[in-house]
């Protein structure tokens, strides 16, 4: 290992260097003077420090063998051990060996080391308990268990500096999680003492952890308060009833049996009986009820799940509960505009609010309904990869990684063709013979590798091979002979890869020789932008190609920003908003035309939609830039005002509009009107 | 704002360690070379946590936890404090001086922060 680079290590190697001459120092005023306490605890110290040390830096051989003789030394200062001469050429060996570790810890012989060690435990110096490793290893679970845990603080926790709500916080980030706070101890007010903590805990959580884990959060307050963590319910637990309220309180010993007994010969609910006669105080019921409830729901729902894991709907009726979703969500936008007119009425604003939330979760869960996971494309690949790699007389491996990450089923349905072209491009033109890889010192197996995950409002799908990649310098060549960039044009290898993108540019007949990619990358493009999405291509030549693409989660319903501009409204989708600035006349003045923002310091450059859509009504007195953001690139348009978010429903323009630039799709507003959606793409 | 820890060690490089590491999380550090140091400069710095070593000349840890913890200021103060040994002595020791947990040593930086995170509020 090579500390050099690091300058915390240096600083560290030379800290160990000025300890161990105190270590020969003090060693030698010992020899000279035994009872020289102060000398032996000086000497313990050092060693304390470079084994303390050492494993923070990287140097474990040094902290494991520090060890050893820090114990003797321990034991010398506990007067358990006798200095000898013995003893003190074995610590100047050790010193010697340390040094020598500082500065190449790989070549020391683990046997001059051992023979230290046997000498030290000869002279008695022996009972060194290996340095117990940090923390337990944790071993996650496979499955979800519920775990009943009581957490009662000491009253005094806040004197340890210790917030026992960031304990129940840590909980609850573990997974699913009900608490129940037990307020039976708070005294009245005047005997209150507000420094001391008179609360306590039950907390039901339903998680993957272990028991482990859970033991961790509570590890430094374990031995002052009162932990009581036990497992109530199992992953494979089949039956979907539960213990009943009294057995629970029994088991949590809040109350004896007999009471149990005794309330049981009544009729009431038990708990009310419980309570009524004082036996236990509503909290440790509510707290039991609770533990009851969540465990016969998780249990009820592993039924459900076993018991009706699917069932298969005809996609047609997919497509129309969507369609009637998206009516649904215009219709409430009606609703809402009228509720907000009417402002007097407080009633029908309630409601119109309601009906808001519930026709977002409706939507929501709809949608969900249509995510398909990617696999199912993904299983065609294979075999796809399989038979052209035979006819190729190429080796190659197919790998999937995500498969269940799930996309609209439209988005699925439209994503195929582009895969198809990629992946056959790839095993086509990417990956080499197995003799040429197996001369340029690959594997003579090449692999492709598709990758799906989630990211945000967007579902990322790379594709990865491993073979020749992209020849930049060629595709430079190229793009200067198309005229696509000028020869001394200083241009960066990324904007290069993204020009096989451009129309015409991977069509050309040269294209296979130069740069291994098929035809049609600008196909590809098309396609994935028409799903507003986004590809973007990585590569290194001989290393092979990388291309991400990015895909919004639905196609069908998405949030948007309402603005209007010449009487009409517009929609710019919510994802790519950053933030709404008022348009500065009176700056514009100072930059004369030039069509740039001054955002806070930063040049944003803008586009005036009135512009842009030649539009030729008078610009009003004050206007509103929305600031937009597109793959790291900001743009601002300026509009004439901002109205607010909007859930927009998405239509196709038909065929005839279908060569429209600057919109990608229309949605009808709560008034029935039309409002067109811009494609920011398009614009910028 | 940046929160503040002091952290207290005679070793300089186990003090740059934590240092670095948690500036690099967003944290401000004051540094201190051991207690007495620390019981001088804490008088007049505003801070959220102490990270202190057990075994330091002058003013060793137990007596810097219980001296801070005795000061108005810091009555609720976090405290951790570094140990080589997971012996449960010394822990049970500093803990009823008044500190809030501990940090075994060796520590990787991932650890410090996860510990660091788990008491600063």
């Amino acid at each position: 290992m090579s500390h050099s680079e690091n300058p915390h290590v240096e600083l560290f190697r030379q800290e160990a260097l000025e300890l161990l001459a105190d270590v020969q120092e003090c060693l030698l005023l010992i020899e000279d003077a035994p009872e020289d306490k102060d000398a032996i605890n000086r000497l313990f110290r050092a060693m304390h420090s470079i084994k303390g040390a050492g494993g923070m830096f990287g140097y474990d051989r040094i902290t494991d063998f520090t060890h050893h003789v820090e114990s003797a030394l321990d034991q010398v200062r506990e007067g358990r051990l006798a200095i000898s001469r013995e003893l003190i050429d074995l610590v100047l060996a050790s010193h010697d060996c340390i040094k020598e570790m500082l500065d190449d810890e790989k070549s020391m012989s683990q046997d001059r080391l051992q023979e230290i060690q046997r000498g030290l435990e000869s002279l008695g110096g022996s009972n060194a308990i290996a340095p117990t490793s940090k923390a337990a290893i944790k071993t996650p679970s496979s499955g979800l268990s519920m775990y009943r845990i009581r957490f009662r603080p000491d009253a005094r926790i806040f004197f340890s500096g210790t917030d026992p709500m960031r304990l129940i916080q840590e909980l609850s980030e573990m997974g699913d999680c009900r608490i129940v706070c037990n307020l039976s101890e708070v005294p009245g007010f005047a005997a209150l003492n507000p420094e001391l903590c008179y609360l306590y805990w039950d907390i039901i959580l339903r998680t993957k952890s272990t028991l482990n884990q859970i033991e961790d959060v509570f590890i430094f307050v374990a031995s002052e308060s009162q932990i009581d963590i036990s497992i109530v319910d199992e992953e494979d637990i089949e039956d979907s009833q539960y213990k009943k309220l009294g057995e629970i309180l029994v088991e949590r010993g809040d109350i004896p049996k007999e009471n149990l007994e005794q309330a049981l010969h009544e009729s009431e609910t038990i708990g009310a009986r419980l309570i009524k006669k004082s036996l236990v105080d509503p909290h440790k019921i509510e707290s039991a009820l609770a533990e009851q409830e969540m465990v016969r729901s998780a249990r009820a729902k592993r039924q459900q799940e076993t018991a009706m894991a699917s069932i298969r709907v005809n996609a047609d009726k997919l497509d129309r509960l969507v369609d009637l979703v998206g009516e649904l969500v215009t219709a409430q936008a009606r609703i809402s505009r009228i509720a907000e007119s009417i402002r007097t009425n407080q009633e029908l604003s309630d409601v119109a609010e309601e009906l808001e939330s519930l026709t977002t979760r409706l939507r929501d869960e709809t949608m969900g309904i249509r995510m398909v996971p990617i696999g199912s494309v993904v299983s065609t690949f294979r075999r796809l990869i399989r038979d052209l790699a035979k006819d190729l007389k190429k080796d190659i491996e197919f790998t999937c990684i995500g498969e269940e990450t799930e996309l609209d089923k439209g988005v699925i349905e439209r994503l195929k063709d582009p895969l198809v072209h990629i992946v056959r491009n790839s095993t086509d033109h990417g990956i080499e013979l197995p003799e040429i890889r197996a001369a340029a010192g690959k594997p003579a197996q090449g692999n492709i590798r598709l990758e799906a995950m989630h990211s945000g409002a967007h579902v990322l799908i790379k594709i990865t091979d491993d073979g020749k990649g992209l020849d930049i310098e060629a595709i430079h060549r190229k793009a200067i002979d198309k005229g696509l960039v000028s020869p001394d044009q200083n241009i960066s290898e990324n904007e290069l890869f993204q020009l096989i993108f451009a129309p015409g540019f991977s069509t050309a007949e040269k294209v296979t020789e130069l740069s291994g990619r098929g035809v049609g990358m600008d196909v590809v493009r098309q396609n994935i932008e028409a799903l507003r999405g986004s590809i973007s291509i990585d590569s290194a030549k001989g290393k092979g190609i990388t291309i991400t693409l990015k895909l919004p989660l639905t196609l069908a319903i998405i949030d948007g920003l309402m603005v209007t501009m010449d009487q009409d409204s517009f929609i710019i989708p919510l994802a790519s908003v950053e933030e709404c600035v008022d348009l500065d006349h009176q700056e514009m003045d100072k930059i004369k035309g030039r069509n740039i923002l001054n955002l806070r310091g930063v040049a944003v450059p803008f586009v005036r939609l009135r512009e842009r859509l030649h539009r030729t009504t008078k610009t009003p007195e004050r206007e509103q830039v929305v600031i937009t953001n597109l793959e790291g690139k900001r743009m601002g348009v300026v509009v004439d005002a901002v109205v607010g978010s909007h859930q927009t429903v998405l239509k196709n323009l038909g065929p005839a509009m279908r060569q429209a630039r600057d919109v990608s799709g229309a949605t009808i507003l709560g008034d029935g009107s039309v409002a067109l959606i811009l494609d920011l793409q398009s614009i910028q | 704002m940046a929160k503040t820890i002091m952290t207290v060690d005679d070793s300089n490089s186990v003090r740059q360690m934590v240092a670095f590491t948690l500036k690099q999380e967003g944290y401000d550090v004051i540094e201190a070379v051991d207690g007495l140091d620390a019981l001088k400069k804490i008088q007049s710095a505003k801070v959220d946590l102490l990270i202190t070593d057990l075994n330091m000349p002058n003013c060793d840890g137990l007596t810097l936890i219980k001296e801070v913890r005795a000061m108005a200021n810091f009555k609720f103060l976090p405290i951790l404090f570094l140990t080589t040994e997971s012996s449960d002595e010394k822990k049970a020791q500093a803990k009823s001086s008044g500190a809030t947990g501990w940090i075994v040593k060796p520590f990787k930086p991932e650890q410090l922060v996860s510990v660091v995170k788990k008491v600063l509020p």
